[in-house]
């Protein structure tokens, strides 16, 4: 049997070369984009699915006990809210929401800028949490990590965490006989922000 | 044995490189759309359009609404909800203060099965299943064609409910989208069975 054994020509590896290496450039910004789109996909589904859970167990409450009473007041040791609800059954349970920001400057003049200003601590770190369950037995439901940066210590400080996924609104209303919750989750990375909304009658037969 | 090394023509693997082409073209416009399809669909029946919905239905299951019939929907198969036609008065404002804390921007009540050989009608006060607002949703919501859209989306509920609920409230809320830079709203959908009335 006589074989081909003449091999390629310089002419056709570098033909081949060129041809791979375009397709290798045009893929390379596809696969790029596509992989920051999974990424953004995953988060928004974390966020969703801390969404869903939250307003299911609140509002679930509210429909099958029917909220009697919500009383909002602010949290004393940490910044944010706490309300206590009373339903039907005579049964309560507490809401708490934990809304703190932490120090992002790196340096003490920065801190003084951007922190000490806004009364921040400078080597404060981020603190969200949503919180609800029977009055002695609340169950914290901690935000999706989607990202966090620990920054060193500022002038001997401890080094101290702030997060990507901030709860960035916080508007807690009981009027007009109906109550409504609004926390507004925001991402830096992401298009638009998140808000879990929950509205209900109050007192209402 | 004598190989056959000629190889292929430049002619053959030009049909073939146009034959898959064409393959991927056909693939490609057919799964595209799917794609748009599927991020409109996240507005559909989301979690807080589902509650909000629930709340719609309880007004109108509440005593002070007026008892809704197959002839209370008329012959386009469905009938705008307002809270001022509660007749207790308390209800109206409690009504009217859930429907904008919740961003409802419109809801309406049809029947609980949406098929399509809708006649509507007299037809539809004899036979509930001859009623229904696919058909007609184009032509009854052409000024509000995402509402249009949302009802073909929607199943036919061709099986009853086990609830025997005889019609359906449909909400359409209208969502600011808190967007970083600029201030966007958008639209979600969501329905609910409604118990109530006599057939």
């Amino acid at each position: 049997m006589h074989l081909n054994n003449k091999g390629m020509t310089a002419i056709e590896l570098l033909v081949t070369f060129v041809l791979v290496a375009v397709i290798v450039v045009s893929l390379y910004n596809g696969v790029v984009k596509l992989k920051e789109k999974e990424t953004i996909s995953s988060a928004q589904l974390s966020i969703d699915t801390y969404k869903n859970l939250i307003t299911k167990d609140i509002q679930d409450d509210f429909i099958k006990k029917g909220l009697v009473s919500a009383d909002i007041k602010a949290l004393t040791s940490e910044e944010g809210y706490q309300v206590n609800f009373l339903f039907k059954d005579n049964s309560r349970k507490v809401l708490k929401v934990v809304q703190q920001f932490g120090c992002t400057a790196t340096d003490a003049e920065e801190a003084a800028d951007i922190c000490t200003k806004r009364g921040i601590d400078k080597n404060a770190s981020d603190k969200f949490s949503i919180s609800y369950g029977p009055e002695g037995d609340i169950v914290e439901y901690p935000l999706p990590d989607l990202g966090h940066e620990v920054i060193s210590g500022i002038d001997g400080g401890a080094d101290h965490t702030v997060y990507s996924l901030k709860i960035n609104e916080v508007n807690i209303v009981s009027k007009n006989r109906v109550f409504s919750l609004h926390i507004t989750l925001t991402h830096p990375d992401l298009e638009s922000d998140y808000s879990i909304d929950i509205v209900t009658p109050l007192n209402y037969p | 044995m004598k190989k056959n090394n000629k190889g292929f023509v430049l002619v053959e693997t030009l049909v073939v490189t146009v034959f898959v082409a064409a393959i991927f073209s056909v693939i490609y416009l057919n799964f595209y759309p799917l794609a748009g399809e599927y991020e409109r669909r996240t507005f559909y029946d989301d979690i807080d359009s589902k509650y909000g919905a629930y709340w719609v239905k309880f007004f109108i299951q509440r005593d002070s609404y007026p008892n809704i019939s197959y002839s209370f929907l008329g012959t386009n198969c469905y009938t705008d909800f307002s809270c001022n036609n509660l007749t207790n008065s308390n209800d109206r404002e409690v009504c009217n203060e859930m429907m904008d804390r919740l961003n409802i921007e419109r809801a309406i009540i049809t029947y609980y099965q949406l098929s399509e050989n809708a006649d509507g009608g007299s037809n539809a006060d004899k036979d509930p299943k001859h009623a229904g607002l696919k058909s007609k949703a184009d032509s009854v919501f052409s000024d509000d064609p995402a509402l249009a859209s949302y009802i073909h989306y929607l199943p036919n509920y061709e099986v009853k409910s086990l609830n025997g609920a005889r019609f359906r409230v449909i909400v359409k809320f209208k969502r600011s989208g808190d967007s970083l830079e600029d201030e966007e709203f958008y639209t979600t959908f969501g329905t609910m069975e409604v118990i109530k009335g006599a057939s």
